[in-house]
């Protein structure tokens, strides 16, 4: 399996504090991988380098062989790289037909259509509520509608940032069984998670910040078997 | 420094001997306008509330002083203090209506603009006061109406409110007052959790900042002779009052001063120059510019800047710092003494006579909630908490997140009101207490997101907790030195907290709330973001700070730190508490298992 | 103007028997309304620019009066009536919007609130000193060929260009409307609005949002400016009394909600006018003043309006 996304050596922070300091990573083609680590690890820091939100101070990202560290987020999303942000950052006075429209960026206005009705088919929750206003809907709705809105850019890869965060455990259920959808359907999928089962669950691989840097790298098998894993994030 | 402010001084008192009387004037005017700007400089710099109204200040104090002079023939000496009130009364009232219904930043702003204009407009339209076109003092030259024939007097007079005005500003900077006002621009919220009461300083900032603005308006309407309205009480007057310690320096001492400096020549002269060749208006260009420059690449002002290049070349080795001058004395003071004193760091609770780990049935608890709740739009953040915990104790509160753990901690320290039940402190009933009351109460806490006041160093930092129980400037720097050696954060006293890292930051945070010497101490994650070694150090250090007496309620999310620390833990989960008891009982509660990691989960529990 | 205007008509009021005040009332209220669609225009483009950026915008009034500036230079050089050529002062606003955005704006859109109220005084303070420079301190104003014309409406007169300035106002104010709600820049500049960061993530060019945000509120204000620029003089200093009227506007309408603003506009007109009816010219200010005052202390968020963060 050929690489999609590689980080070597990433460097990144917010003024003076630096949050993330040599993180390297690699998410194969096809692969669901999982980054895990407790609250200020570095993990959403780690996603907002990567989709241009923050600059990359130290370094580099290549996404399909080609350097993305420098560019702007327009950029980055337009090579096929989409993001699902922590706290869901939907456009609450937007309506969810909205909301995931725009997630498309433009573009030609069939293909748009028929990816609304593959996100639709997907969470038919959607479908029902398309005109209502996305602040309204429920925590796991709302998810399900960022989720959305990032597949509707037809993402080679899809990152996700806490996917499961205050959601009711039905919902988390049912949030991951989808994305378990998604990754077979071919979307590659990068996960920061601090629900380490679930994301475990999911993903083939996974790695875990601690205090901005990676701790630990290795299979669902060998994770679920360490035992500092065990003691620390599954509270065993 | 002290030395070369001293030979300046020196020079400005010599000047008028050498000046023509054209040069004096402007120096009239640089030391007038320096005055106004650090009067607003007290309010608008130290306190951060930016006011572009202070012109209604000059004007209800000229007013004041020369309808009392015209009217009732009364001496202006006297006229100008009555004056100097009744701005002071206007700036009160102004203050509260600000700060009480939480007015910050543009809508501030634009309350100050729109009671200047009502001042305006009324005062243009009531004959008695001259209507639209003024008053006019007639020239007597007589130094008892503050007039006088030679320009030399007003010269000195006005050096001497701009002394007048500088000292004042000296003075607070150096008390609790001064470091209480940084502590509320830099964070009004962190601040209050702190035992500052932000409205009652805001406000006192604001009556004595108008009530020099108003002193200011005498000398405006004695030295010119006329007073209009549009002038007095018009934005451009204010306009004029806010520019010079902006560009200067807003809340440092010598901003406003040299702010003037700057400016005024570059207005007499641009007016000078340009205006008689039908250019108006061009020094007002040159402001718009200057502002527009200072904010984008200077925003501090001119003088912080050119401190540091100053200081840079005389103190090598150590990180430049902004603190204000007077803190920096003070450290340097005590830095050349022998040995500094222990500082008393034992919490209230026990130097108030009240000893160690008490039998819970003969005392009240330290902290009980009873059906405490709190809604948020369609969430229920909290649902009917009951919370007891004892004296000396250390209670952990875990949960997913999203349980509402914070939201308990805000509606303890009273950041947040409750929608129902009730909070007792001692026994003592604490709902809708402000979080600054609570502070002096012996609550403390630190935030999730830690907040230090960025521009002050360490040792700052930790010195605005101490002034909670010492308010004296120099013993709560004592004291805060103690606690900063205590949490091991010594060797980086002088470093300002932007430049920490994050686990000396969190430090700084359990510092700050420890110098205010609390019975009862709130931890929000203070483990978050730490590596192991990390935690291992912080958890020896919160256990010392229990053994000393504190109690402690913390919540965490590192399963390790919670069942190291607590004696007891109670679980969250969507807000309500689903169980009790020891870490052992909770590690292997099922519900707790069941919210944490999913009912799937609840079978592979170890037994 | 038109006060003297009815008070002429007294005489011949009275003989009707009808009562005198309601009539001033009504003149005023009309009036007020015609007019306040130029507020309401002017409101509309500050609320823009405040919800997307979350900056006050201290400038505009400034702005509107450079609007007024360039209605009078194309009616003197160009012949062109203020109500033909306000798309031309639109565009010309809408490019200085589009520099001041990207030139300073943008560097300060992070920044304290107090450091963006400074950086656009500023602004204002230059804007308004270059047109006093350039055009002098005394009051102007651009004839119209319709400046005179009336219409009568029963025992209340119309001035004719003020229903135009109306008429005009509310067509710009319906077409962005449209521009927002119906085509997919509009929709983005929405999106910005209520989420920036949000719309940062899904790849939006946010810095070409802000300055047509920004530039779109600019031109509305350009073609406010030659709307009303027939009506009343004008000088440079007019411009702060025109911002401090916008933010009035805004906050009673609701800071960020475009309806709101639409409405606060008639409103303050209205209050202003019936003020002029009852209280002296002068007086009207200080109702505005007090008004705003008062809205400030009990509902920044105004009217309609969400409460901004």
């Amino acid at each position: 399996m050929s690489t999609l996304l590689r980080l070597d050596g990433l460097d990144a922070g917010y003024g003076d504090l630096t949050a993330v300091s040599g993180v390297s990573l690699e998410v194969r083609h096809g692969e669901a991988v999982a980054l895990i680590g407790s609250n200020g690890a570095g993990k959403t820091t780690t996603l907002r380098a990567i989709t241009g939100l923050l600059p990359c101070r130290g370094g580099r990202v290549e996404f399909a062989g080609a350097r993305i560290d420098g560019l702007g987020s327009a950029q980055i999303v337009a090579r096929g790289i989409a993001h699902v942000p922590e706290g869901r950052q939907l456009f609450p006075t937007l309506t969810v037909r909205d909301n995931l429209e725009l997630g498309s960026r433009g573009g030609d206005r069939r293909r748009r259509d028929e990816t609304l009705e593959s996100v639709f088919t997907l969470f038919p929750r959607l479908r029902e509520r398309q005109r209502q206003l996305a602040g309204t809907l429920s925590g796991g709705e709302q998810q399900m509608c960022a989720i959305g809105r990032g597949l509707m850019a037809r993402p080679r890869l899809l990152l996700l940032d806490e996917p499961s965060l205050g959601l009711a455990p039905v919902a988390v259920k049912l949030i991951f069984e989808t994305l378990r959808r998604v990754n077979d359907a071919g979307t590659t999928l990068l996960l920061v998670e601090q629900n380490v089962p679930r994301a475990l669950q999911l993903s083939h691989r996974g790695y875990v910040l601690e205090n901005g840097r990676i701790a630990l790298a290795g299979t669902r098998a060998d994770l679920l078997a360490n035992p500092h894993v065990k003691q620390a994030y599954l509270g065993l | 420094m002290r030395w070369a402010l001293l030979a300046a001084l020196a020079v400005l008192l010599a000047l008028p001997t050498v000046l023509s009387s054209y040069a004096v004037t402007i120096f009239i005017l640089i030391f007038f306008y320096g005055f106004l700007g650090q009067a607003w400089n007290v309010v608008g710099g130290y306190a951060g509330q930016l006011s572009v109204g202070h012109a209604a200040f000059v004007g209800v104090g000229g007013y004041t002083a020369a309808m009392l002079s015209i009217e009732l023939g009364l001496t202006p000496w006297l006229g100008m203090l009555a004056g100097a009130a009744l701005s002071a009364v206007l700036g009160a009232v102004i203050g509260y209506l600000g700060f009480r219904f939480g007015l910050r930043g543009f809508y501030f702003v634009l309350l100050t603009v729109a009671f200047a204009e009502v001042c305006r407009i009324a005062v243009s339209n009531i004959d008695a006061l001259g209507g639209a076109l003024g008053l006019y003092i007639t020239f007597t030259g007589n130094p008892r109406q503050l007039q006088f024939r030679d320009g030399r007097a007003y010269y000195y007079l006005a050096l001497a409110l701009l002394l007048l005005a500088t000292a004042i500003a000296w003075a607070i900077e150096r008390r609790r007052f001064g470091v209480y006002l940084a502590a509320i621009r830099e964070d009004e919220g962190a601040a209050e959790a702190l035992g500052v009461n932000a409205f009652a300083y805001k406000m006192r900032a604001m009556v004595v900042s108008s009530f020099l603005t108003g002193l200011g308006g005498t000398f405006y309407a004695f030295y010119l002779f006329s007073l209009q309205p549009n002038t007095l009480f018009g934005i451009p007057l204010s306009v004029e009052i806010v520019i010079r310690p902006i560009i200067g320096g807003a809340g440092t001492l010598l901003g406003p001063i040299l702010g003037s400096f700057i400016l005024t020549p570059l207005a007499e002269l641009s007016r000078l120059y340009l205006g008689q060749g039908g250019l108006y208006g061009a020094h007002l260009i040159a402001y718009g510019v200057l502002l527009i420059g200072v904010v984008l690449f200077l925003p501090e002002g001119a003088y912080p800047r050119l401190r540091r290049v100053l200081t840079r070349r005389d103190q090598s080795g150590l990180a430049a710092h902004t603190s204000t001058d007077a803190t920096s004395t003070d450290a340097d003071r005590s830095s050349g003494r022998a040995e500094p004193a222990r500082a008393d760091i034992r919490p209230l609770s026990i130097r108030a006579g009240l000893t160690g780990p008490p039998t819970p049935a003969t005392t009240p608890p330290l902290l009980e909630t009873r059906g405490l709740s709190r809604r948020f739009g369609g969430v229920q953040a909290v649902a009917d908490l009951d919370l007891v915990l004892a004296r000396g104790e250390m209670l952990g509160l875990i949960g997913p997140n999203g349980a509402g753990k914070t939201t308990a901690f805000n509606l303890l320290s009273g950041f947040l009101a409750p929608d129902a039940g009730e909070i007792r402190l001692d026994g003592r009933s604490i709902v809708g207490m402000p979080p600054h009351t609570i502070s002096r109460l012996g609550l403390a806490r630190t935030f999730q997101i830690v907040r230090p006041f960025p521009r002050m160093t360490v040792l700052e930092n930790v010195r605005v907790g101490a002034l909670a129980r010492h308010p004296r400037a120099a013993d709560a720097l004592e004291r805060a030195r103690g606690v900063v050696e205590r949490v091991g954060l010594g060797a980086r006293e002088r470093v300002p907290a932007s430049g920490l890292t994050l686990p000396e930051r969190k430090r700084l945070e359990l510092a700050r709330a420890l110098a205010t010497e609390p019975a009862l101490l709130l931890l929000d994650e203070v483990m978050a973001g730490l590596n192991p070694t990390e935690i291992e150090t912080l958890i020896q250090l919160i256990r010392a700070i229990h053994a000393s007496g504190v109690s402690i309620l913390l919540i965490e999310h590192n399963m390790r730190a919670v069942m190291a620390l607590s004696q007891r833990i109670v679980v969250l989960s969507f807000g309500e508490k689903i169980a009790e008891g020891t870490p052992a009982h909770i590690a292997h509660h099922p519900k707790v298992i069941e919210a944490y990691l999913g009912d799937e989960y609840v079978d592979t529990a170890p037994a | 103007m038109e006060l003297s205007r009815a008070r002429a008509l007294l005489p011949l009021l009275s003989s009707t028997g009808c009562s005198v005040d309601l009539t001033l009332v009504g003149q005023g209220l009309i009036s007020g309304v015609l007019f306040g669609g130029v507020y309401s225009l002017m409101a509309v483009g500050l609320t823009l620019i405040f919800g997307v950026m979350r900056v006050v915008n201290f400038a505009h009034g400034d702005m509107m009066v450079w609007g007024m500036y360039l209605a009078y230079l194309l009616a003197t050089h160009a012949g062109v009536d203020p109500y033909a050529g306000f798309a031309l002062c639109a565009a010309a606003l809408f490019v200085l919007g589009l520099l001041i955005q990207r030139g300073l704006v943008d560097r300060i859109v992070d920044a304290p609130h107090e450091m963006q109220i400074l950086l656009m005084l500023g602004v204002a303070l230059v804007l308004e000193n270059v047109a006093l420079m350039v055009f002098g301190p005394e009051p102007t104003r651009v004839t119209s060929s319709l400046a005179t014309a009336t219409l009568w409406l029963g025992p209340v007169f119309v001035d004719v260009n003020r229903l135009v300035a109306f008429a005009v106002a509310v067509a710009l104010t319906l077409a962005l409307s449209a521009f927002l709600f119906r085509t997919e820049l509009g929709r983005t500049i929405r999106a910005a609005a209520d989420n920036t960061y949000g719309a940062l993530v899904i790849g939006t060019d946010v810095r070409r949002v802000y300055a047509v945000a920004f530039g779109i509120g600019a031109a509305c204000v350009g073609a406010a400016g030659a709307l009303v620029s027939s009506i009343l003089p004008f000088q440079p200093p007019t411009g702060l009394s025109l911002s401090v009227t916008s933010f009035n506007v805004v906050i009673i309408g609701g800071m960020g909600s475009l309806a709101g603003a639409f409405v606060g506009g008639l409103l303050v007109s209205v209050a202003e006018s019936l003020g002029a009816v009852f209280l002296k010219p002068s007086l009207k200010e200080l109702f505005s003043f007090i008004l705003l005052i008062v809205i400030l202390l009990f509902r920044p968020a105004g009217l309609f309006g969400k409460r901004a963060s």
